[in-house]
């Protein structure tokens, strides 16, 4: 019951509370970030062969 | 806490299971027609482009009844159907109930209104409503939905915007909206033999290869260029590299952001959208790239945000290519394979909403909240993997597999429709609209709103679109619409 009177006092909460300083970066996401870039390079490298010679001829 | 919860705790009380409840009941009416040929779900509300009103309003399957008859229809039945969901939730009915209604029938208006001819008609479909210009401007409807939700949620009497915020839930609403779009992906599937199958292939490689890259690099660009926290630069660099409004949704729910975070970049998102879809067909039309029209429109897939701009820009460059290439080249390309080369590749990427909503509340789990001592339950997978992400894949599997065997593609089309693309795109405006009631232009002035900005526009000019046009041209190069006759 108590959401309903404080919806926008909630909402501003939240948008102060999400400005938070931000985290430091941690070995898990340079970890994240380099093995999605290492696969999708793999990817583009390994598709684009396969269908540039099998499929767009 | 935790040790009390069930794998099916918040099955009837949370706004992710009542988006799956919601959509694959409405699939499951779809299909039940599909099966039996009982129309039963013919009478969802299409808006239909327009120069006499009365040609505005049809229910999905023509003839069923008027089109009035199928607004009041479609209302009621969404309005118990969401009314339930409210009430399981806990939400003050009374409240919920009159901000709905005021917010589907603003919609219903602005969607009438929106869908005049000479705003949305495009150039080949002129002739057909007898007039002599019109802006073409596809998907107007969402934009002007949103300004109109901007300006009550930012100018109207508090205690009004206070009011609507009981019933604008764009979160919830989209979340339906997504299961809904499983059936087109089901569709698609029903659909892909033949040439389509061709770019559903390359589509899919395309995909894969962008996506795995767009993400990284946005994500790095928001945490070490402008110091975002994690939740805004996930959020964000999965709206910027996904399917926009939805992706960021999803991704807020796998890492439990706070709701306003997806809120906030959906606005930034629908913004940016609105702008590429006016800038990109032209720049694609009256370049080089007039060279290579489906690695084109393929690009546009993978760089407009919204699967309504995405389409729209896609029937522009359709248009203005198929134009030039008549005067210039004396070619007639067949028309809609431009078009469908930018839904496909967005189609594409719109799956990768649930497996990168895995990862990363796999991700969130295991390595930003884990407690030093405490071994973190594999349930809390299950417990965090966003429930309509689940509707959306049972959709998508549920009508290609029953379009391909026992019902037909044809009679999956004609039973399926009404949700898979009429009610979508109902749900899509009340989106829109809710986004703009929700949206604080206080807010989007404050200083990290404008970082925010800065950083969706970089990453959008310098990554995303870049990136889009080089992955695009590797893998249609040399593609070309067949030509008439």
């Amino acid at each position: 019951m108590k959401m309903e009177g404080s919806q926008t006092q909630e909402q501003t909460n939240e948008w102060q509370e999400a400005q938070h300083q931000a985290e430091p970066w941690e070995e898990w996401e340079s970890k994240l970030v380099k093995y999605s870039l290492i696969i999708g390079v793999a990817a583009l490298v390994v598709f684009g062969a396969l269908v540039n010679l099998f499929v767009l001829p | 806490m935790a040790e009390e919860k069930k794998w099916y705790t918040g099955m009837f009380s949370t706004e992710d299971w009542w988006s799956f409840w919601i959509g694959l009941f409405f699939v499951l009416v779809g299909l039940i027609a599909a099966a039996t040929g009982v129309d039963i779900s013919g009478w969802v509300i299409g808006f239909e482009k327009w120069v006499d009103i009365s040609n505005a309003l049809q229910p999905d399957h023509a003839g069923m009844m008027s089109g009035i008859s199928s607004l009041i229809v479609s209302y009621i039945i969404f309005t118990i159907a969401t009314c339930v969901g409210a009430y399981f939730m806990g939400m003050d009915m009374k409240k919920y109930f009159w901000a709905w209604t005021i917010i589907f029938w603003l919609s219903a208006i602005v969607y009438v209104l929106s869908r005049h001819a000479y705003i949305q008609a495009t150039s080949i479909e002129r002739a057909d409503f007898g007039i002599g210009w019109s802006l073409s401007i596809g998907g107007a409807h969402y934009i002007v939905a949103l300004f109109v939700g901007l300006l009550i949620g930012n100018l109207a009497p508090k205690s009004f915007r206070e009011f609507m915020y009981h019933g604008a839930r764009p979160e919830w609403f989209i979340k339906i909206a997504i299961v809904f779009l499983g059936c087109k992906l089901g569709m698609k599937v029903v659909d892909s033999a033949g040439h389509a199958l061709t770019l559903l292939l390359v589509g899919a490689c395309a995909t894969v290869a962008a996506y795995l890259l767009f993400w990284p690099l946005v994500y790095t660009l928001c945490r070490k260029g402008f110091k975002l926290t994690r939740e805004w630069a996930a959020c964000l660099a999965s709206g910027i590299s996904i399917c926009g409004v939805s992706a960021s949704i999803a991704t807020g729910g796998a890492i439990r952001a706070r709701p306003i975070v997806p809120v906030m970049i959906s606005s930034l998102i629908v913004v940016f959208a609105v702008v590429e879809l006016v800038v990109l067909p032209p720049v694609l039309t009256y370049t080089p790239w007039f060279q290579e029209p489906m690695a084109a429109a393929s690009s546009l897939g993978l760089t407009v945000k919204t699967d309504g701009a995405d389409a729209a820009s896609g029937a522009i460059t359709d248009q203005l290519m198929r134009t030039r290439a008549q005067q210039e080249l004396g070619v007639q390309w067949e028309e809609g394979w431009i078009t469908s080369a930018s839904v496909m590749t967005k189609i594409w990427i719109d799956m990768f909403i649930g497996v990168w909503a895995l990862v990363l509340a796999m991700l969130w789990l295991y390595y930003v909240e884990k407690r030093h001592d405490e071994k973190v339950q594999k349930m809390e997978v299950w417990w965090r993997f966003p429930k309509f992400v689940l509707g959306y894949f049972i959709a998508w599997i549920a009508v290609g597999v029953l379009g391909m065997t026992v019902i037909g593609g044809e009679a999956m089309d004609w039973g399926i429709h009404p949700f898979e693309s009429t009610g979508r795109h109902l749900f899509f405006i009340l989106t829109f609209t809710s986004i703009g009631l929700v949206t604080n232009f206080r807010k989007l002035a404050e200083e990290n709103m404008g970082r925010l900005a800065l950083a969706y526009g970089l990453g959008l000019l310098l990554i995303i679109i870049p990136l889009g046009w080089i992955i695009a041209y590797i893998f249609h190069n040399g593609m070309m619409p067949p030509t008439v006759g």
